[in-house]
């Protein structure tokens, strides 16, 4: 083991430090581990809860994107798709129906498509849409809410429009790779028949090299979202949200610091049902599973921050005026 | 190779939290099983890439290179990975959880009340809070949660409600009421409460009036879905 491990030009340091991964395993399982004072305790607990949720659906996700780079010949992709711009796109907006993973997941899909020599265009609209148009999202939401107060109907239009109007802003864009980072569009513009070795050892280089990515920012934007919910004074925010306008903007700030699964939100969603008017819940439901913590964390794996601030921005208004339609028509 | 690590140490973390029965106290037991399945994929890929031989384009191609992940997300990563390996699971304190409103009307969803014997905390405070007394008559309950303080004469019986994972607990409360019952029991400790209910004050919430109380251990899954 070691031997082949130091033909990969693994380092002293490195094997020092599995050494002492194996030592802290022990030390862990002979002990019991370190329970920390509560508050620290409680904030590792928060921070973990978010990356174990969520690494299962980012390593399916990095595996989906790694079989769709390495075994899916990309010219029959392209072949099924229609020729028209738009019309493509509003196939891939429905693309989540195929694909049921959770936003967490759709993030390393969206890089393998765009590696495969999809639009940022084509890649955004799929991005943005999957997190709620796929069976598992639109049956959680529609056995909480139902048809009530236009929160199904709301939500589904939300994120269409939000996928569209983003995809749209980057189709007018003349050199749309500088949305990327350079190190995303490097990888993207390099040539892909230069990867030697068979396909599972492009699979395997593959799917290290993403989940290599993406678990860092996981792991950031996890901590940051447990964090805010221990210092946060979450019944301040709730005394307000009787307020028409308060209460749309708290349900922003919700949805961005209250990292939870767009399979699931809609029960979380429930317990703001009665404190919150219907619009402001629709807002939660909208900006949440785009645009919480921790999406911000692993969209900026791949996006530029200007683009990431844009692509806020447009979720942001996008999820609002939904929110004061709903609240006009229903509260 | 550091973040393969850290990937290996939180996969294998995943199984041995599941074996121990303690993934739970991160997680809705509805994910135990797919995240099981996925850290074992997860595990399998990672090691295998490992021991592989690496190809031409692993060391010529620029591209894997400049797309490294910055040092410091990196170091934070490993830094949590070790942490998490030393770090002893527990369910989240009664300080943090008490710093959110106990709930229990909008938590549970529909409920289906022919159901009744299978229903937790989390239902019963549900059905309560909306005053069909047609529920409670005659019906004889055994419930397990820990105290939340409301008034000398009552506590809430709380267990936290996880939907996803441990970061969108919300406590669901039921009223339990028993006067003088901080002589006996303090905020945060676990007891099973049995007994029926009732209309205390005539205000259409009912309330557990027990029949016996047992100090009891935090359950091995103190969250309910």
């Amino acid at each position: 083991m070691l031997t082949t491990l130091m033909k990969r030009n693994t380092s002293m340091p490195l094997l020092m430090l599995m050494v002492v991964v194996a030592a802290l395993g022990v030390f862990r399982f002979t002990t019991g581990g370190v329970v920390f004072p509560p508050q620290v305790q409680d904030f590792l607990t928060l921070g973990f809860s978010v990356v174990l949720e969520a690494l299962p659906f980012v390593i399916l996700g990095v595996f989906l994107s790694s079989i769709f780079q390495v075994l899916v010949p990309v010219d029959r992709v392209f072949a099924v798709l229609p020729k028209n711009r738009l019309l493509r796109r509003v196939v891939l907006s429905f693309v989540g129906f195929l694909l049921p993973v959770c936003e967490c997941g759709n993030v390393p899909l969206a890089r393998g498509m765009m590696v495969k020599g999809f639009t940022v265009a084509d890649a955004t609209v799929f991005l943005f849409s999957a997190p709620v148009v796929n069976p598992v999202t639109l049956f959680t939401t529609f056995s909480v809410f139902g048809w009530d107060d236009g929160v199904l109907v709301g939500r589904v239009l939300g994120v269409l429009v939000v996928a569209h109007l983003l995809g749209w802003l980057f189709s007018l864009h003349p050199k749309a790779e500088n949305l990327l980072t350079d190190r995303f569009a490097a990888v993207c513009a390099a040539d892909d028949t230069a990867h030697a070795g068979g396909k599972f050892v492009r699979f395997a280089q593959s799917f290290t090299d993403e989940l290599g990515k993406l678990l860092p920012l996981l792991v950031f934007g996890g901590f940051v979202a447990a964090g805010i919910q221990v210092l946060l004074p979450r019944d301040v925010l709730f005394s307000v949200g009787q307020h028409v306008v308060l209460g749309l903007l708290v349900m922003v700030v919700l949805g961005v610091v209250i990292a939870v699964c767009s399979t699931v939100d809609a029960f979380f969603a429930l317990t703001f049902v009665g404190l919150f008017l219907p619009g402001s819940i629709l807002v939660f439901l909208i900006v949440g599973p785009l645009m919480d913590v921790k999406m911000l964390a692993l969209l900026k794996s791949t996006f530029r921050f200007r683009t990431v601030v844009l692509m806020f921005g447009v979720v942001v208004s996008v999820a609002l005026l939904f929110g004061v339609v709903v609240n006009s028509v229903f509260a | 190779m550091l973040l393969k690590i850290a990937g290996v140490v939180f996969c294998a973390l995943i199984l041995v939290l599941a074996a121990a029965g303690k993934l739970v106290l991160f997680v809705s037991s509805q994910y135990v099983v797919f995240a099981v399945i996925t850290a074992v994929v997860g595990l399998a890929v990672l090691i295998g890439q490992l021991f592989m031989k690496p190809s031409k384009s692993d060391t010529h191609d620029h591209v894997s290179h400049s797309d490294k992940p910055h040092l410091i997300t990196v170091s934070f990563t490993v830094v949590a990975a070790l942490l998490m390996l030393v770090m002893a699971p527990t369910s989240l304190s009664n300080t943090f959880s008490s710093t959110k409103p106990v709930n229990g009307s909008s938590l549970a969803g529909e409920v289906k009340p022919e159901q009744w014997q299978e229903f937790t905390v989390k239902e019963w405070s549900a059905v309560t809070a909306s005053g069909t007394d047609f529920l409670f008559e005659g019906k004889k309950v055994k419930l397990e949660g820990y105290v939340t303080y409301v008034n000398n004469d009552t506590f809430y019986l709380t267990r936290l409600v996880v939907h996803c994972c441990a970061i969108d607990s919300q406590p669901a409360g039921l009223r339990v009421h028993l006067p003088g019952w901080q002589d006996r029991f303090t905020d945060g400790e676990w007891l099973q409460v049995s007994g029926g209910f009732q209309d205390v004050n005539n205000t259409g919430e009912f309330s557990l009036i027990p029949d016996n109380v047992q100090k009891i251990n935090e359950p091995e899954n103190p969250y309910v879905s």
